[in-house]
């Protein structure tokens, strides 16, 4: 035994020199491509401009990739787009750059093109050729234009001074949907204010929840949903309707104008982008290694497509007026 | 089908005639503690003149066969007791009933230098039994931790310091049993793992088998957990009373009439205790874990039997009061009922009923979580035979049956839901013939086959179950088992989550193959003396289809998990030291394990190539106890950094998408192809005994990670930052027995 504790005497003193020591946790760098762009319209427009950046993987010092500075941006790729049959191909186009908030000091760069808006369902395809001469790709097919059913029509503009023993508590609002497909539902009241001699537009949205913690609201408003349904608690549509006026003393310096129900669906390949990209398990678990979705053939990154469906609703002006506004 | 039922039938049937045939006489008995009555497990009865002996099983009952006609001398030891010598006189044909009470102390006599111990020990191939002494001895971060005592084991492994689960020769965490008194505990853990919900005060004797398990277990690949829990003081009304930083805990025993109750709980009230062990360190952790135990005999109800009852419940509630937040409710609930009889024929059975309940919940609340729930239902009926034949050798045998259901509410990190709802039968029958007969070598043969099966896609109905010793001279055994293991629950748990508060439990689905797994183990053992023993165990391991979830389920056409193969193998090296004043356990272990997945080799987070362990504990002067861990391993598979990439942040605003704004990200490399470095950590303990009259009062201070080395646990994905495992820290406790 003696022996033993010689050695526990020599190991301890060895380990305690030992306590901090280099290790990097970096391989070889994997010299990769990353092309991204998302298209999107709500059907009213004849053409598209649509944007699409192409970067490359980089090292910094450290680990931190926030200390990057140097923009990853590749510009000489051969950059165009397939939709029926016939290829756009895109240009480069830069711009000034935010230097206060981005990390990147030089001018923004980003390839751009312009085609025929697609209708729903159309493919588009997009073709990226590197100047080492890789070729990446990748296709999207634009989502189907939502088609809205609601649970109670507000003929004459939006109240809640309904019958809520035959239509209930909550105003629910369903549409069709595609399989691999998220939706994000929205319902905005749209409304002027004058301050100042001043004619401002402003807007707020509906929450799906209103909580409430150390006296304080916290509003609560609808994320992403694979059903195609939601439901505005007509309770929360009032406390909408009161919260623009909150420390506001003339109260018909508000003109409400409308309230927008819009509904934005993602293709199944952004639907996926979204989702690896935002996904929150909880708070506690500690997950390492996730993978961010990706359809780009050749390289990472993504081409997604989403489409804006949207209906407009008048306000009742009786309703309206009972929160002392003006109704447009 | 028929087959193998016939064939098991065939064994029961053959075996029946010689259950009333005796050539020599038996003694039997149980052996407990003078002190309080409870069983003494893995004690020595060793018979002096024929130097024969057997070790007595976990309930305390020891059986000697075949002992020729006259008087002999039989001697019973147990380290940290008294020994003691008495006259029996044996009858041919007759059963003699020796029980045996042992006081504690330390007075061992001269002559027992083999003891029957050493006998009956070497088949326990892979086994490690733990004693509450060895528990005591580990330095605890927050509490004292049975299954913190596993991770010292050679050829386990864990991921870290936060937590307690444990991975077995390569298995994963979902392949080890966690049974207490018969029946399984499914969560087994408080506060998302970093402490085991099982109090070590209610603990009677825990037996870790790390493979080659005979045909009595089953369900799992890797290891199994088997506790039993004390009885409660037989002799006098106690009370045990402690607290440390984290929880306080209570315990009440004494006799009742025809037996004894024990009743034990535990309950948080600081969970600022924890906060080293997470980087968020305002989580409202909340446990309780309690045990209930009721005992009953009476001969004139029924001779030789042995009635219990018991409950064991534990709960995590995780209560957030930020709306926004997500709140934990996980719970156990454990009812058994246990008839345990000797009958009059060296046959001796124990009958097991039990419910065991599992819940866990997650609701986000108003929050971004995901919901999550998971509920299980087990309810096993186990029937469970020994009988001794006079040639010594020893037939076991059994039928096992689970009723099971399970539900999973779950949505994953990419907003897809899946509930699955399932529930079925498992029965197995058992059948274990062991060759004693002989001086030098034992053979042990056996089959466990499925009645009935809980997953569609088994592999196969008949599991057997080989192993076999041989002394080579009294001092060195060699070891041999074999055995094939089939596994139908998995708990889903993302090997990709080194923290994770939600693994449920599932039956295997339909569509996916149900694991198996081959082991093959050979080994020596050393034996020098009663205080010195020495090792050794070289282990292969098949691992067939694998149950992993699918991390690349972006969508509803993917599958939720995906089947995979492996291997497993290595060597372990175990060294032990051990008298009433001093022990210390030297541990080696070197191990591979690696899985293939569409032919992509790669290893596991859990693939420790080299660990290294000491524990030791020697009482000093002044009744002070001095006890030091050191560990160290080589460092954890991961994935490394192979650069950087700007990727898109799609934020929703009020009324538009904005699509122009890039984050950076970390590209990884080949998953876990490079290693951690070397993890070490020196764990030291302090704990003073004082006794007033009859009252007990022990007063401890542990100091952990002794001199800050700065294990890494892993490196932040978004950040880069390096997040190491638990630094220095000192923690005390008291506790107060009366």
């Amino acid at each position: 035994m003696i022996t033993f504790k010689k050695a526990l005497l020599l190991i301890i003193p060895a380990l305690l020199l030992s306590c901090e020591e280099n290790f990097s946790p970096k391989t070889e760098i994997k010299d990769t491509y990353i092309v991204t762009s998302v298209l999107g319209t709500n059907g009213e427009v004849n053409s598209l401009a649509v944007s699409v950046t192409v970067t490359r993987v980089y090292d910094v010092d450290g680990y931190d990739p926030y200390t990057n500075e140097t923009d990853p941006f590749v510009h000489d790729a051969d950059v165009y787009f397939t939709l029926r049959g016939k290829d756009y191909s895109a240009v480069l186009v830069s711009q000034p750059r935010d230097t206060v908030i981005s990390r990147y000091k030089t001018r923004e760069f980003y390839y751009q093109a312009i085609f025929p808006a697609p209708l729903p369902t159309e493919q588009v395809k997009l073709t990226v050729i590197t100047p080492e001469n890789k070729n990446l790709s990748a296709v999207t097919r634009m989502p189907r234009r939502s088609y809205f059913e609601l649970s109670y029509p507000f003929n004459s503009g939006i109240t809640t001074n309904i019958n809520r023993f035959n239509w209930g508590d909550e105003w629910r609002i369903t549409w069709n949907t595609e399989s691999g497909s998220i939706y994000f539902p929205t319902l905005v009241l749209h409304y002027l204010q004058e301050i100042d001699g001043n004619t401002l537009n402003k807007y707020i949205q509906v929450p799906l929840h209103i909580a409430n913690k150390d006296n304080r609201r916290n509003w609560i408003n609808p994320g992403h949903t694979y059903d195609g349904s939601v439901e505005f608690n007509y309770a929360n549509i009032d406390s909408v309707m009161s919260r623009i006026s909150e420390g506001v003393e003339d109260k018909s310096t508000i003109t409400v104008q409308e309230f927008i129900l819009n509904v934005t669906s993602f293709d199944p390949n952004l639907s996926n982008y979204y989702s690896s990209t935002n996904g929150y398990l909880d708070e506690l678990t500690v997950r390492l290694d996730q993978n961010i979705y990706s359809n780009i053939t050749g390289g990472i990154g993504i081409l997604g497509s989403y489409w804006e469906s949207a209906q407009t609703f008048n306000i009742e002006k009786v309703y309206g007026a009972s929160f002392g506004y003006k109704v447009r | 089908m028929l087959r193998p039922i016939k064939a098991v039938l065939l064994i029961l049937i053959l075996s029946f005639p010689s259950f009333a045939y005796y050539a020599n006489g038996t003694i039997r008995g149980f052996v407990s503690d003078s002190s309080n009555g409870e069983a003494i497990i893995f004690a020595n009865i060793y018979l002096q003149e024929i130097h024969y002996g057997a070790a007595t099983n976990n309930q305390g009952y020891y059986v000697l066969n075949g002992v020729p006609e006259g008087k002999h001398t039989l001697i019973v030891s147990y380290l940290g007791y008294q020994s003691k010598k008495l006259t029996v006189f044996v009858a041919s044909g007759k059963i003699t009933e020796v029980n045996l009470r042992l006081s504690p102390g330390t007075i061992q006599l001269d002559e027992l230098t083999v003891s029957g111990k050493r006998i009956s020990e070497p088949m326990d191939i892979s086994m490690d039994k733990i004693t509450s002494r060895e528990i005591q001895l580990l330095p605890a971060a927050v509490e004292a931790d049975p299954i913190r005592m596993m991770q010292i084991s050679p050829g386990v492994t864990t991921t870290g310091d936060v937590t307690a689960k444990f991975f077995v020769r390569g298995g994963a965490g979902d392949q080890n049993a966690f049974l207490i008194n018969g029946a399984t505990l499914y969560y087994p853990f408080h506060a998302v793992g970093i402490l085991s919900a099982i109090d070590p005060e209610i603990i009677s004797s825990l037996e870790f088998s790390k493979g080659g398990f005979g045909p009595e277990y089953g369900g799992r690949l890797s290891s199994i957990l088997n506790i039993n829990t004390r009885d409660g003081n037989k002799n006098r009304l106690s009370a045990t009373a402690s607290a440390t930083l984290l929880a306080g805990k209570l315990s009440l025993e004494g006799p009742i009439p025809g037996g004894s109750f024990i009743a034990a709980g535990r309950k948080s009230y600081y969970s600022g205790a924890l906060k080293n062990f997470l980087r968020n360190d305002d989580v409202p952790f909340d446990f309780y874990d309690a045990s209930v135990k009721l005992n009953y005999s009476n001969d004139a109800i029924s001779s030789g039997s042995k009635f219990t009852l018991f409950g064991f419940f534990s709960g995590d509630l995780m209560d957030f009061e930020d709306p926004l937040r997500e709140d934990y409710n996980i719970s156990n609930q454990i009812y058994g009922v246990s008839w345990r009889k000797i009958w009059a024929d060296p046959l001796y059975s124990i009958f097991n009923f039990s419910y065991s309940g599992y819940s866990a919940d997650l609701d986000p609340n108003l929050g971004e979580s995901k919901r999550r729930n998971n509920d299980i239902s087990d309810v096993s009926a186990n029937f469970d035979f020994s009988y001794v034949y006079s040639n010594k050798d020893q037939f076991d045998f059994g039928l096992q049956s689970k009723f099971l259901s399970t539900r999973l509410q779950i949505e994953n990190l990419l907003g897809n839901t899946s509930e699955i709802e399932q529930s079925g039968s498992d029965i197995n029958l058992f059948g274990k013939y062991r060759f004693l007969r002989w001086e030098n070598y034992s053979f042990d043969i056996g089959i466990r086959t499925k009645l009935v099966a809980l997953s569609e896609k088994r592999p196969f109905l008949i599991e057997p179950r080989l192993a076999m010793t041989y002394r080579v001279i009294p001092q060195v055994m060699f070891k041999f088992a074999y055995g094939r293991y089939s596994q139908e629950i998995i708990a889903l748990s993302d090997e990709n989550e080194l923290i994770s508060v939600f693994e449920p439990w599932i039956i295997i689905p339909p569509e996916i193959a149900s694991m198996q797994s081959d082991h093959l183990i050979a080994g020596l053992t050393f034996i020098l003396n009663e205080e010195i023993s020495f090792e050794t165990e070289y282990y292969y391991k098949s691992l067939i289809n694998l149950n992993e979830i699918n991390r690349k389920k972006f969508d509803y056409r993917f599958r939720d998990l995906i089947n995979l193969d492996g291997e497993a193998y290595g060597a372990e090296f175990q060294f032990k030291y051990e008298n009433p004043s001093f022990y210390s356990n030297i541990g080696y272990s070197l191990g591979w394990v690696h899985k293939i997945n569409n032919g992509v080799r790669f290893a596991p987070r859990y693939d420790i190539r080299h660990s290294f362990n000491i524990l030791s504990g020697a009482k000093l002067p002044f009744d002070f106890q001095f006890s030091a861990n050191f560990q160290l391993r080589s460092g954890m598979p991961f994935t490394p950094i192979a650069g950087y990439f700007d990727h898109l942040n799609i934020i929703k605003n009020e009324t538009f998408f904005n699509f122009n704004e890039f984050l950076p990200t970390t590209l990884r490399g080949r998953v876990n192809s490079q290693r951690l470095p070397y993890y070490h950590r020196l764990d030291l303990g302090l704990t003073k005994n004082i006794s007033f009259g009859t009252s007990d009062l022990s007063l401890g201070i542990n100091a952990i990670n002794v001199y800050n080395r700065k294990n890494i646990f892993y490196f932040d994905p978004d950040t880069g930052e390096q997040i190491n495992m638990l630094p220095a820290l000192y923690t005390f406790f008291i506790r107060v027995k009366i």
